[in-house]
């Protein structure tokens, strides 16, 4: 059966059907009234005996439902059973199942079947009880014919070859929606019984209802998994339902033991369903013959599985009456990622376009008010003339040197009239010139302006309305569309359970875990990066967190630990804290790792934030040995790493001995932000309006210059900076307080993790909801930026990156990055590399590559400079340019190979020239190597290597 | 250009005109031919013209020429306004928007080591791709889309005496107007220089 097709004709006859229920619900009614009930059951007979015809013509499950309405409506009437309460209430349940199925409401399968069953067992109970002596209703036979004849035949089919596998697809997916929502209950089910049972206990109702409910949903899926051909599957949650029928029927107590059990039990469910080819069987021998102990079964008779026994499981005892389930299914849509995406950027470009209008926009409104301020103009004027020069030239009529003389356009009509009056006093009769005619056209086009003007703003006043509808449209349209893919944290609890559960089992330890926020909801693709960070933190604080049982005993904690997840939304924030009521982190074991990898005089000064934020530095562990479950330093460089992806942050907090708490925060959505634009350097930036705690006036009485900038703020000093210089877009050194004697700037007050910082800037350009975008594919990482927005004029502006802006000052060189990666021999004290080039792209470059590989790094802009340096440090290698002012590369040379000290430092030749004369001089003045630009990295770090290190041993 | 080609009634005369009002006209007006025209030109189909030789975009450099195969190349036209971002280096000019996709700009001159003109009167843009980077490419001068043999003889001689760049160089083209460096997209958009941004 093509189950489109079905649904295609399903549709036009739920309508007539539709049309059915009224009058079956009227006289159903009726049927309480003992005068009119055989009329009303003839009346049923007839309505459902027109339902079951349609119904079993398209093919439909309904038809089945009306065929028992029709033969128990038709056996009262013949005598053979009696008008019970019970009848009509199979009736009135029997009617809305078909109302139900007008609806539109799709069951499933087995949903259906069990409906028809419950209504055949009823019908047939009844009259088996009128009608004793017949072992087997009539009707009840009919029915099953019926049904093997024509209705379910696929079904039939499955349902005595269920491991072959000749399922639809279809009906798979729908299977394993359905066996999702039935776990999803077990498990909340299970998690009742976790949090109620610490102990055993006697049963309560309480209990014994729970039970209820998992053993029904274990029940379906046993049902509906042997249907479609998961034959193994069904044979287990038989197993499972044979322990869960004892522990409902027959068990008085309930122990954590056994809840622990079912969780297990429920995990292979979910195995099974998932990745069917992990099942270990030998495990599942294991835990059915600790069901034999419980149940006390013997392992002959009913635990052995048959695919009869799968018809069997209709039977009315197990099955609860399916109505009360019968939940109202929410039609969906399953559509592809990459289609929606298309809708959301469509979106974004959408709120792009819209912006074009508001600059467009701000021009027209600009444009009308010059309009009106000339047409002021002109009014002005025109009233003037009227006013000073109408009189006069009405009075010399003709005269020389007279306004209207001096334009005789029309001379024939002037003249006329001046002939005609002229014994009129000017002032007794106004005559009209064509000065007067000139001054009346222009007093019209005047007026005709404010017309035009008026509709002019009317429009824009229009236009700014339709605009403004827009926007809100769009931007609700953007909430909803994001709404889409938010899903709830729910999701994620049952992997955390899981995880916190394996962990805690494997390590031999007793942790809670407590989720609360679970209906908190982020972006699907959120949840899907953030799933692995919250794991590794969740394991990590199972395994390095909580103590043991004994240990925990000892230091007065209960025994078991717990661990709390809690989300909540804070502005625009979602905000996630893991608290564990463990050890804290050892900050000593961190200091002592640190004092290994570094440079000790660093790490002593180091606060224990600064301690505590080390945990996220790739590489980073305290643990001596690996284990499987952490240690590997491997891991909360990736957390780190994710929610930076993902625009967010983490910290930790720890107290030592009692606990530790990560936050996480993530922005709600990725794509579009509400941002503050300015202008620094010159050039427009971006940064996210939530990054930014507040923007602060920068005035020279509140800047204290010494010792070093900073800014008086609400009774805080709070360290000064310029931004421009902190994202090394400017190449002079510019003294910010220079300026800052002479004017107000703005600044930007930046709060990370409780320090906090002002970023000085030009000038404030507003705010705006901004699109972010990323820097294309060739930019992938810019240090400091972290995207782009296209403007409605089509210019991009760079986004800050808020935290490595903040971050310039907060590790300088030492700390940031010079942290080594740990790994084998290598030399644990970084490298000092001076680059000495008048070139600043050049210094850059070098500096990056070589901070890139963890090395410290000096600059000097020429020779000069760089003895001076040599004086302050000795690094373990130059890097030196050969054309330079003041002092080039060569006289550099010479000098230091007058210095002993210097002598002994290795230089590379870096520069442009790549003629033999130059190698051969650089060669004479004692260079080490001589390297040609452009360079290919590898293989100048390796020189770099090669020559520190060498030159290092030989002294 | 004045507003009476765009037949604004004579009366009114440019002058007379608000800056604000005229801005707009121009911004109306710039809007459609750019438009019409197309400052930025998509080229494609061009290339199942002649089905035999490989077509490629001759251009300029200083006063060097070079050419880079047509189906490397993505667009080509005039230079875009350009977005300067931090701590990149020289060569990188920084970040352009093509019809909404943000690419970077690279300056070839500078990327082959010569010192980089303060500003170009003119400038021209390729953009670049190699399946996995795309990026647009400074250049000084366009010169058309011409078809040649498929070029097979080793570069002779170094252009940029100051640099190396025959590691991104795969051969000559000989023409009547002389050589032509042929630029080989794939080593480099694949050069480590070009993927130091991760």
């Amino acid at each position: 059966m093509n189950e489109e097709t079905v649904d295609v004709i399903t549709e036009g006859f739920a309508d007539e059907i539709k049309s059915c229920i009224l009058p079956l619900r009227n006289n159903l009614m009726a049927l309480e009234e003992p005068a009119q009930s055989s009329e009303a059951l003839e009346e049923i007979s007839r309505i459902a005996g027109t339902v079951y015809g349609a119904a079993s013509l398209v093919g439909v499950w309904i038809s089945d439902v009306a065929l028992e309405i029709k033969q128990a409506a038709e056996d009262v009437l013949t005598g053979k059973t009696e008008l019970t309460p019970r009848l009509i209430e199979l009736f009135t349940s029997a009617v809305s199942y078909i109302e139900i199925f007008s609806e539109g409401v799709q069951l499933s399968k087995t949903g259906q079947q069990s409906c028809i069953e419950e209504l055949a067992e009823g019908f047939g109970g009844l009259k088996q009880e009128a009608d004793t002596g017949e072992l087997f209703p009539v009707d009840v036979i009919d029915f099953l014919n019926d049904e093997e004849d024509d209705l379910f035949i696929p079904e039939a089919v499955d349902e005595c070859e269920p491991e072959k596998g000749a399922v639809e697809p279809e009906l798979l997916v729908l299977f394993y929606q359905e066996a999702e929502e039935h776990l999803e209950s077990i498990r909340t089910n299970l998690l009742f019984l976790e949090g109620g049972i610490r102990n055993t206990v006697t049963m309560g109702q309480q209990h014994r209802e729970s039970v209820r409910q998992i053993r029904r949903s274990v029940h379906t899926i046993k049902g509906a998994g042997g249907l479609v051909g998961l034959g193994s599957l069904a044979e287990w949650a038989h197993h499972l339902e044979d322990l869960l029928d004892w522990l409902f029927e027959t068990a008085v107590e309930i122990s954590p033991d056994l809840v622990a059990l079912l969780t297990k039990c429920t995990d292979i469910l979910d195995v099974f369903l998932e990745s069917p080819e992990k099942i270990d069987r030998n495990e599942l021998d294991t835990l059915k013959d600790i069901f034999r102990t419980y149940t006390g079964t013997p392992e002959t008779g009913k635990s052995s599985f048959s695919p009869e026994e799968l018809n069997e499981y209709s039977d009315s005892s197990v099955s609860e009456p399916e109505k009360v389930q019968l939940p109202v299914q929410e039609r969906s849509l399953r559509v592809g990622m990459e289609r929606f995406d298309d809708l959301v950027n469509l979106v974004s470009e959408q709120i792009i376009a819209l912006s074009a209008f508001d600059q467009s926009m701000d021009q027209f409104r600009g444009a009308v008010n010059e309009l009106d301020l000339s047409r002021n103009h002109l009014r002005q004027t025109t009233r003037k003339l009227e006013a000073g020069y109408e009189v006069k030239a009405i009075r010399q009529p003709g005269a020389p040197g007279g306004f209207s003389s001096s334009h005789p356009v029309e001379p024939s009509m002037h003249s006329g009239d001046s002939d005609l009056f002229e014994d009129f006093d000017p002032l007794e009769l106004d005559r009209y010139s064509e000065f007067n005619m000139i001054i009346r056209a222009l007093s019209e086009s005047a007026v005709d302006i404010g017309a035009i003007h008026t509709g002019m703003r009317n429009f824009f006043s229009d236009f700014d309305g339709y605009l403004t509808r827009q926007r809100v449209l769009l931007s609700e349209f953007q909430d909803k569309l994001m709404r889409v893919r938010m899903t709830p944290m729910g999701n994620l609890s049952n992997r955390m359970r899981r995880t916190v559960r394996d962990i805690s089992e494997m390590l031999n330890k007793k942790v809670r875990l407590d989720i609360s926020g679970e209906k908190i909801e982020l972006d699907s693709t959120i949840w899907n990066k953030l799933a692995d960070p919250l794991m590794h933190i969740l394991r990590n604080a199972v395994d390095h967190g909580i103590e043991s049982a004994e240990e925990r005993r000892m230091l007065g904690k209960p025994e078991t630990g717990t661990i709390s997840v809690e989300a909540y939304r804070q502005g625009n924030q979602v905000v996630m804290k893991i608290v564990d009521d463990g050890a804290g982190i050892d900050l000593d074991a961190i200091q002592k790792r640190a004092e290994k990898t570094m440079a000790s005089e660093s790490v002593e000064s180091l606060s224990q934030t600064d301690l505590t934020s080390l945990i996220f530095h790739p590489g980073f562990t305290t643990k001596e040995s690996v284990s499987e479950t952490s240690g590997r330093g491997v891991g909360m460089d990736v957390v780190k790493e994710n929610l930076r992806e993902l625009k967010g942050d983490v910290s930790v907090e720890t107290i030592h001995g009692k606990s530790t708490i990560f936050t996480l925060r993530i922005p709600l959505t990725l794509a579009v932000v509400r941002a503050v634009l300015f202008k620094a350097g010159g050039q427009t930036y971006a940064a996210a309006l939530n990054d930014v705690s507040e923007i602060v006036r920068v005035s020279p009485e509140i800047v204290i210059e010494e010792p070093q900038t900073m800014l008086r703020l609400d009774g805080r000093v709070v360290p000064l900076y310029s931004l421009t210089q902190s994202l090394g877009m400017t190449e002079t050194e510019s003294d910010i307080d220079a300026d800052l004697k002479t004017e107000y700037r703005p600044g930007l007050h930046i709060v990370i993790g409780g320090k906090s910082r002002v970023f000085v800037i030009d000038s404030l350009l507003g705010q705006k909801e901004i699109v972010l975008k990323n820097l294309g594919s060739h930019l992938k990482y810019v240090r400091g930026i972290s995207g782009a927005t296209i403007m409605g004029d089509g210019s991009l502006i760079p986004i800050i990156n808020v935290e490595e802006l903040f971050n310039a000052h907060e590790y300088p060189a030492e700390l940031q990055e010079t942290l080594p990666p740990i790994s084998g021999n290598e030399k644990i004290k970084p490298l000092t590399i001076l680059v000495v080039d008048d070139s600043v792209s050049i210094r850059q470059f070098v500096s990056r590559l070589m901070q890139e590989q963890g090395w410290q790094t000096m600059t000097a802009k020429n020779g000069a400079e760089a003895l001076e340096r040599l004086h302050e440090t000795q690094p373990d290698l130059i890097v030196l340019d050969i054309e330079m002012p003041r002092m080039n590369g060569f006289e550099f040379l010479n000098a230091r190979r007058a210095d002993k000290k210097m002598a002994g430092i290795p230089v590379i030749m870096l520069t442009s020239r790549s003629t033999e004369k130059y190698r051969v001089k650089a060669g004479e003045l004692g260079a080490d190597a001589f390297v040609v630009k452009p360079f290919n990295d590898e293989t100048f770090i390796h020189l770099v290597r090669d020559l520190a290190v060498s030159k290092g041993n030989n002294e | 250009m004045t507003i009476n080609e765009t037949g604004v009634s004579e009366s009114v005369t440019e002058k007379e005109l608000s800056p604000d009002l005229g801005r707009l006209m121009k911004t109306i007006e710039s809007n459609m031919i750019a438009e019409t025209d197309g400052s930025l030109k998509q080229i494609e189909g061009e290339s199942k013209k002649k089905a035999g030789d490989p077509l490629y975009i001759p251009f300029l450099l200083g006063n060097i020429r070079f050419a880079v195969l047509l189906a490397d190349t993505l667009e080509v036209g005039k230079s875009m306004p350009v977005t300067p971002l931090p701590n990149l280096p020289v060569w990188v000019r920084g970040i352009g928007n093509i019809r909404g996709e943000v690419i970077s700009v690279v300056d070839l001159k500078v990327f082959f080591g010569s010192a980089g003109d303060s500003v170009r009167p003119e400038e021209y843009i390729i953009v670049l791709s190699d399946g996995r980077i795309k990026t647009g490419v400074i250049v000084d001068r366009l010169l058309g889309v011409k078809a040649f043999e498929k070029s097979d003889s080793r570069i002779v001689d170094n252009p940029y005496p100051d640099s190396d760049i025959r590691a991104y160089i795969n051969g000559v083209i000989i023409d009547e107007a002389g050589i032509m460096n042929v630029l080989d997209t794939g080593s480099l958009l694949g050069s480590d220089r070009m993927n130091a941004f991760r």
